[in-house]
C-alpha cells in the first residue's frame, strides 16, 4: 500500500500539464462556489442589517404580547431588566437603548395627521439605530426637552419645518390623556414611506411624559456583537430571564418576512448551484476521462509487466484523490485569500448608488462579501462530491482493458 | 432578497382619547316619552330608547376603567343640542382637569389647557377602536338605530331583581352594519327602563353584556344611572359609567357651543 | 477555404470522443448557463414584484398629492377616461382600486385596516391576492352582495370564520363616518402576515359607497408591468396620455426609495454571480479545447511535416472550433429552452421539499424567466470565449518545430 501510495504520488507529478489541468479544475470550483455563497450571504447580511440599524435593533425585550398588540399596557418598568448586569455576564452585550413606542395626534396650526411616537435615548440610541444619528436635515436629538425629529413627509403634511413647533396628543398609559408642545429640530428620512410618513422622535423623557409613562418603558433594544447570532443571543437571554414575564425577540422574529426570504432564496439557490456545480463536474470528469485516455498505453505498458488491473484501478483513484485533496486544500486557502483579499480591497457599488445609501443615512458602499466559514461548507462538499462521482466512470472504464487492446491503441 | 418596508400594521394601532369625542358624536335624538296600553315589540323599545335621549341634555358623567391591577375615573361635564352641537368639560382626574371639547356639526375641537391650545380634531381620528373602555365607537355612533337597523322579536315576559320585564331578542337586518348576530334585551314593564343587553356572535356566544343599575329619578325621567359594560373575554375588566344631575330638554345658551367657550376656565 | 472547411468537418468526426467531449462540455455550459441565469433573473423578479405589488404595483396612477398624503381626498375623478387610456396602451396589465383607511369590526374584537375596493376581473391580471386564497372564494365578478376577503391572520385576531359578519367603517368625504356590513367569502394568506393583519379586500362599488366615491371616481389605478416592459418609458407614454395636472403618476421607484436601494443592491450581488457561473463555464471551455488541442500535436506536428503552412493549420483549428461551438451550443440550447418551457409551466415548488416551507404557499413556487438581452449576451460571450481559448494553443500547434511535436506524446 505505501509502496502504492508512493506510486501515485509519483504518478501524478510525472505529467504536470495533466495534473494542473485537474487540479485547477477542482481548485477553481470551489473558489468559484465560495464566492457565489459569500457573495449572496453578504449580501443577505448586509440588507438584513440595514433593517435591523433602521428600527428593530438586534434584539428587543418587552412585556408579552407588546409585540403583537402594540399597546402601552404591555410596557414594563423602566429598570425592570437589570441591563447593567446583564451586560456584565453576557460580553456579547454590547449596547442597549430604552425605549417608548405608542401613537399620536401630531398637529400644526394648519393640519394634523396620525404619527407613531418613539422615545429613544439619544446616547445609547446611537449604536442601535439610525434616529439618534445625524437627520437628513437639522440636528439630531440631544437630552434636551421638548424637541422632536419629524419623518420629512409627516413635516410636510403638516406643513412645518425645523423651527417651527407642533402640538402632540395622546391617549397615553391606562388612557391617561396627554398633549405636549415640541419644537421641531430635524426631519427623518429614512427611504421608507410608510416610516417617513408617520414617525415622530423625541427624548425617552419627553415620550414618557406624553404617554403618561413615568418610570416605565415598552421597549429594551439590544445591540450584539454579531447580528447574525441574534436568535441564539435571545435564546441565551430567554433562559435567563425565564421567571420575568417578558418576551425576547430577536429581529429575525420581527421581521419573519426577512427570514422567510432568506429561506426561500437558500432554497431556491439550490437551483443556481446545480447548475454551477453541473458544469464544474461535468469539468471535473471531462479532465479526468480524457487524462484516463491519455495514458491507456501507459497502463497497457503496466500491464504487461505484472500490474493487475485492480492494482492501476487503485493506483489511479489513489492518485485521483490525492490530486482532488490537495486541490481542494488549496482552492480553500485560495478562496480564503480571495476574499481576505475582498475585505481589504471591496468591490465598490456603482457611485449613485453610494450616494443614494449615504442620502439615506446608511453606510453600504460596496459589495458584501460573507466571511462566515460556514460559506465553505457547501463548496467542500459539493465540489468533492462531484470529484468523487466523476471518478468512477474512468477507473471502471480501467478494469475492463486488456493489455493487448491498450497497447495496440495509439 | 429583503423586502420590508411595511409598517402599516403599526401605523393603523389606535388612538384611544377618542373615547370622549365618540361620546359628542351620540348626541340626543327626539325624545318621544309617551305611553299607550297596546303596544309592539318596536314601540317598546323606541319608549325604552326615548328615555334615555332630550332636544337639549347636561349632566355630569363619570367613566370608571376597571381592570384587575388598576382603575381609572373621568369625569366630566356634558352640554348637548339635537345631535349637531355638544360640548364637553373635563373635571377630574386633576391631572386632565379643564380639558375641553367642542364638536359642532362634524367639526371638533379640543382644548388643553396646560399648553393652551386649541387642537382641531380630524373625523379620521374618530374612526378607531375605543381601546381604554370595553366600548367600541360602534356601539356609541350606532346606538340610535336600535329600532331601524334590527328586526325585533318579543320573547316574554320575565321576572327580574328590578320587576317584570319584557324580554326581547334583536336580530340584525342583512345590510345594517352591525356586527352582532343577536342582542338580548331587558326592559322594564313598568316604565320602559332598559335593564340589560347581552350581544351575541354568529356561533351563538355571548361575547358581552351591558347591565343598567341605579334606577332613579334624574331630569324628571326615571331612567338608570349606571352602565357597566363586562366584555365576555375579559371577565375581570369592566367599563362603568355613572350619570349624574343630569336635566332633559332645558334651553342651553348657545355660547356653550363657541370656540371661546373652549378655553373659558371655571 | 472550402477545402479546409471539409478538412475541419472530417476532422471532427475522425475523432468522436474527443469532439463529443469538447460538444458535450459545450452544451452543459450553455445549458448551465442558461438554467442558472433563467433562476437569477426569475428569482429577483419574483421577489420584487413581490414587495412592488404589496406597495401598490409597478406605476400608480393617482390624485395629485396622493403619495404625500394618501387620504380619500386625493382621488381619480374620472376613471372611465383613464381607464380608456390605459387601454390604449398596448399589454398592460392595470386595475383601479379606491383605498381608505378604516376599521373592521367583528362581534368580538375590532382592528384597524386598510380596506381596498376593487374590480375582481381587473385585478386578477395584477394582484396575488387572487390566488392566495386558503379558504373560500375570491370576490365575485358582479359585486353584487355585500362580501369581503380578509388575511387569515385577521380573521384569527377578529374570532371570525367564513361566512359570518364583520363590519367596516371608514370616513367619507363628508366626514361622516359610515360603515357596511359584510360576510368573510374568503380568506387569504401571503408570507407577510403584517401585510395579512392589515388589508381588506372587497367590490369597488361598496368600496365608493363608503367613502362617499361617485362611479367614475377611484384612489388609484394600479400598473403592473411585465418583465419586458420598461419601466420608466411606461411611466412616460402614461404622463404623455394623461392629464398629469390633476393626476399623479409614479413608479415604485419614485415612492420607495428603500425598495430601489434594495432590489440595487440585489441587482449587483446578482451580477456577482452571473459573472461567476460564467467563469466557470469559461474555464471548463479553455481546460477542454487547451488539453484536446495538446492531444493532437502530434498529427499537427505530421501535418506540418507534409507541408500544410501554420496559417492553415491555424484556420484549421479555428474551423473546427466553430463547428464544434456551433454544434454544442445548439445542443445545450435546445436542452436548455425544453427545460425553461417545462419549468416555466410546472413552476418550481419549493414546498416540496421542505417543511417549513409550506406557510409561504404560492410565493414558494419559483419560474424562471428568460431576459433575452442576458441570453445573448451570455451566447456572445461563450463564442468569444471559445476562440480565444483556442487561439493559444493554436499558434502553439502550429509553431512547433516539426522534430518536438513528433516526439510529443
Amino acid at each position: 500500500m505505501t509502496r502504492l501510495f508512493k506510486l501515485a504520488w509519483r504518478d501524478i507529478w510525472r505529467n504536470r500539464r495533466r495534473t494542473f489541468l485537474t487540479m485547477g479544475a477542482i481548485l477553481f470550483a470551489v473558489l468559484l462556489i465560495s464566492l457565489a455563497s459569500s457573495v449572496q450571504s453578504g449580501t443577505y447580511d448586509a440588507m438584513e442589517e440595514l433593517l435591523v440599524r433602521m428600527y428593530s435593533g438586534d434584539v428587543q425585550i418587552h412585556r408579552e404580547g407588546f409585540h403583537a398588540e402594540q399597546t402601552l399596557s404591555y410596557s414594563m418598568e423602566e429598570d425592570e431588566i437589570d441591563w447593567a448586569s446583564l451586560k456584565a455576564r453576557y460580553p456579547w452585550a454590547s449596547a442597549a437603548s430604552r425605549r417608548v413606542t405608542g401613537f399620536g395626534l401630531a398637529s400644526s396650526d394648519s393640519s394634523s395627521a396620525g404619527a407613531i411616537i418613539v422615545g429613544i435615548e439619544p446616547e445609547a440610541e446611537r449604536e442601535i439605530s439610525i434616529f439618534a444619528s445625524t437627520p437628513s436635515e437639522g440636528q439630531p436629538l440631544t437630552g434636551n426637552r421638548g424637541a422632536v425629529l419629524v419623518g420629512e413627509m409627516l413635516a410636510q403634511n403638516l406643513g412645518v419645518t425645523i423651527g417651527d413647533s407642533i402640538v402632540v396628543l395622546t391617549q397615553g398609559y391606562r388612557n391617561v390623556m396627554g398633549a405636549e408642545l415640541y419644537a421641531v429640530t430635524g426631519l427623518l428620512r429614512t427611504g421608507s414611506p410608510d416610516i417617513d410618513r408617520s414617525m415622530l422622535v423625541m427624548s425617552l423623557v419627553d415620550a414618557q411624559r406624553l404617554l403618561a409613562m413615568e418610570g416605565r418603558i415598552t421597549q429594551l433594544v439590544i445591540r450584539t456583537d454579531d447580528f447574525r447570532k441574534a436568535v441564539s443571543y435571545a435564546g441565551v437571554l430567554h433562559a435567563d430571564l425565564e421567571d420575568s414575564d417578558v418576551e425576547i425577540m430577536s429581529w429575525r422574529a420581527m421581521m419573519p418576512e426577512l427570514e422567510q426570504m432568506r429561506t426561500l432564496d437558500d432554497a431556491g439557490n439550490y437551483v443556481f448551484y446545480f447548475f454551477l456545480v453541473l458544469i464544474i463536474a461535468f469539468e471535473i470528469f471531462n479532465t479526468t476521462t480524457m487524462s484516463m485516455m491519455e495514458r491507456v498505453r501507459e497502463f497497457g505498458v503496466m500491464m504487461s509487466v505484472g500490474m493487475k488491473p485492480h492494482q492501476i484501478s487503485i493506483l489511479v483513484a489513489l492518485g485521483l484523490a490525492l490530486k482532488v485533496l490537495l486541490a481542494l486544500l488549496a482552492g480553500l486557502v485560495l478562496a480564503s485569500l480571495a476574499l481576505g483579499y475582498l475585505a481589504q480591497n471591496p468591490i465598490p457599488l456603482p457611485e449613485n448608488m453610494q450616494e443614494m445609501y449615504q442620502d439615506f443615512g446608511f453606510s453600504m458602499d460596496s459589495v458584501s462579501f460573507s466571511t462566515n466559514p460556514k460559506i465553505f461548507v457547501f463548496p467542500t462538499v459539493s465540489v468533492t462530491a462531484a470529484a468523487l462521482l466523476s471518478m468512477v466512470y474512468p477507473i471502471l472504464r480501467m478494469r475492463r482493458f486488456s493489455p493487448v487492446e491498450a497497447l495496440r491503441k495509439t | 432578497m429583503p423586502f420590508h418596508a411595511n409598517w402599516h400594521p403599526v401605523l393603523l394601532s389606535r388612538l384611544s382619547w377618542r373615547l370622549l369625542a365618540i361620546l359628542l358624536l351620540c348626541g340626543a335624538t327626539n325624545a318621544q316619552a309617551q305611553t299607550t296600553s297596546s303596544e309592539t315589540v318596536e314601540e317598546i323599545l323606541r319608549k325604552s330608547d326615548s328615555l334615555m335621549r332630550g332636544d337639549t341634555q347636561t349632566g355630569v358623567y363619570s367613566l370608571i376603567i376597571v381592570r384587575p391591577d388598576w382603575q381609572r375615573t373621568i369625569e366630566f361635564e356634558f352640554w348637548s343640542v339635537g345631535t349637531d352641537r355638544a360640548f364637553i368639560r373635563i373635571t377630574e382626574p386633576v391631572k386632565e382637569r379643564g380639558v375641553t371639547f367642542l364638536k359642532i356639526k362634524r367639526e371638533m375641537w379640543q382644548y388643553v389647557p396646560r399648553i393652551n391650545r386649541v387642537i382641531k380634531i380630524p373625523p379620521s381620528m374618530m374612526l378607531q377602536s375605543w381601546m381604554g373602555s370595553g366600548f367600541t365607537n360602534d356601539d356609541l355612533v350606532r346606538e340610535s338605530s336600535l329600532i331601524d337597523d334590527y328586526t325585533h322579536k318579543l320573547l316574554g315576559e320575565v321576572e327580574t331583581s328590578d320587576g317584570l320585564a319584557y324580554h326581547i331578542e334583536l336580530t340584525p337586518k342583512p345590510e345594517a352594519p352591525i356586527a352582532w348576530a343577536r342582542l338580548l334585551y331587558w326592559v322594564r314593564k313598568a316604565d320602559y327602563v332598559p335593564l340589560r343587553a347581552e350581544f351575541f356572535n354568529e356561533r351563538g356566544s355571548r361575547v358581552r353584556t351591558v347591565a343598567h343599575s341605579d334606577i332613579r329619578n334624574e331630569g324628571g325621567r326615571t331612567i338608570p344611572t349606571r352602565l357597566e359594560l363586562v366584555e365576555d373575554r375579559w371577565p375581570d375588566r369592566k367599563t362603568i359609567m355613572i350619570l349624574n344631575d343630569l336635566t332633559f330638554d332645558q334651553a342651553i345658551s348657545p355660547s356653550v357651543f363657541t370656540q371661546s367657550n373652549l378655553r373659558r376656565t371655571r | 477555404m472550402a477545402l479546409l472547411a471539409k478538412i475541419a468537418w472530417r476532422n471532427i468526426w475522425r475523432n468522436p470522443r474527443r469532439s463529443g467531449v469538447l460538444i458535450s462540455a459545450l452544451a452543459v455550459g450553455v445549458f448551465s448557463f442558461l438554467g442558472g441565469i433563467a433562476y437569477i433573473d426569475g428569482f429577483s423578479l419574483q421577489m420584487v414584484n413581490a414587495a412592488i405589488e404589496r406597495q401598490g404595483g409597478h406605476i400608480q396612477v393617482t390624485g395629485a398629492g396622493y403619495h404625500q398624503n394618501p387620504t380619500i381626498r386625493s382621488y381619480v375623478d374620472r376613471k372611465d377616461e383613464v381607464e380608456a387610456e390605459l387601454l390604449e396602451l398596448p399589454d398592460l396589465r392595470f386595475a383601479p382600486q379606491v383605498r381608505t383607511p378604516g376599521m373592521i369590526t367583528s362581534a368580538d374584537q375590532s382592528a384597524g385596516t386598510v380596506i381596498i375596493g376593487v374590480d375582481p376581473d381587473r385585478e386578477r391580471t395584477v394582484s396575488g391576492i387572487p390566488v392566495s386564497i386558503v379558504e373560500g372564494v375570491y370576490l365575485s365578478t358582479d359585486g353584487a352582495d355585500n362580501e369581503v376577503v380578509i388575511g387569515e391572520a385577521l380573521a384569527q385576531r377578529l374570532n371570525v370564520l367564513l361566512g359570518e359578519r364583520v363590519v367596516l367603517m371608514a370616513n367619507d368625504l363628508d366626514n361622516e363616518i359610515s360603515a357596511g356590513a359584510f360576510r368573510v367569502i374568503g380568506l387569504f394568506r401571503t408570507n407577510s402576515t403584517d401585510y395579512d393583519k392589515a388589508h381588506v379586500y372587497l367590490h369597488q362599488r361598496q368600496a365608493r359607497d363608503l367613502v362617499g366615491y361617485g362611479a367614475n371616481q377611484v384612489s388609484a389605478f394600479t400598473v403592473h408591468l411585465d418583465a419586458g416592459q420598461d419601466l420608466s418609458e411606461v411611466a412616460a407614454q402614461l404622463r404623455a396620455s394623461l392629464p398629469t395636472e390633476e393626476l399623479e403618476i409614479l413608479t415604485w421607484r419614485d415612492r420607495s426609495p428603500l425598495l430601489v436601494m434594495m432590489s440595487d443592491f440585489m441587482n449587483v450581488a446578482n451580477v456577482i454571480l452571473v459573472i461567476i457561473l460564467f467563469s466557470a463555464i469559461a474555464f471548463t471551455l479553455a481546460n477542454s479545447f487547451i488539453m484536446v488541442i495538446f492531444e493532437r500535436i502530434h498529427e499537427i506536428g505530421i501535418m506540418a511535416a507534409g507541408g500544410i503552412r501554420p496559417g492553415q493549420i491555424r484556420l484549421m483549428l479555428y474551423l473546427e472550433a466553430l463547428f464544434i461551438v456551433v454544434l454544442g451550443m445548439l445542443i445545450g440550447g435546445i436542452l436548455a429552452f425544453a427545460l425553461i418551457v417545462w419549468w416555466s409551466s410546472v413552476g418550481l415548488d419549493l414546498t416540496n421539499f421542505s417543511e417549513a416551507m409550506h406557510s409561504f404557499g404560492v410565493a414558494a413556487v419559483l419560474y424562471p424567466y428568460v431576459d433575452w438581452e442576458h441570453v445573448a449576451s451570455g451566447f456572445a460571450m461563450i463564442f468569444i470565449m471559445v476562440l480565444l481559448s483556442v487561439l493559444y494553443p493554436a499558434i502553439k500547434a502550429s509553431r512547433f518545430k516539426i522534430v518536438d511535436a513528433m516526439h510529443h506524446v
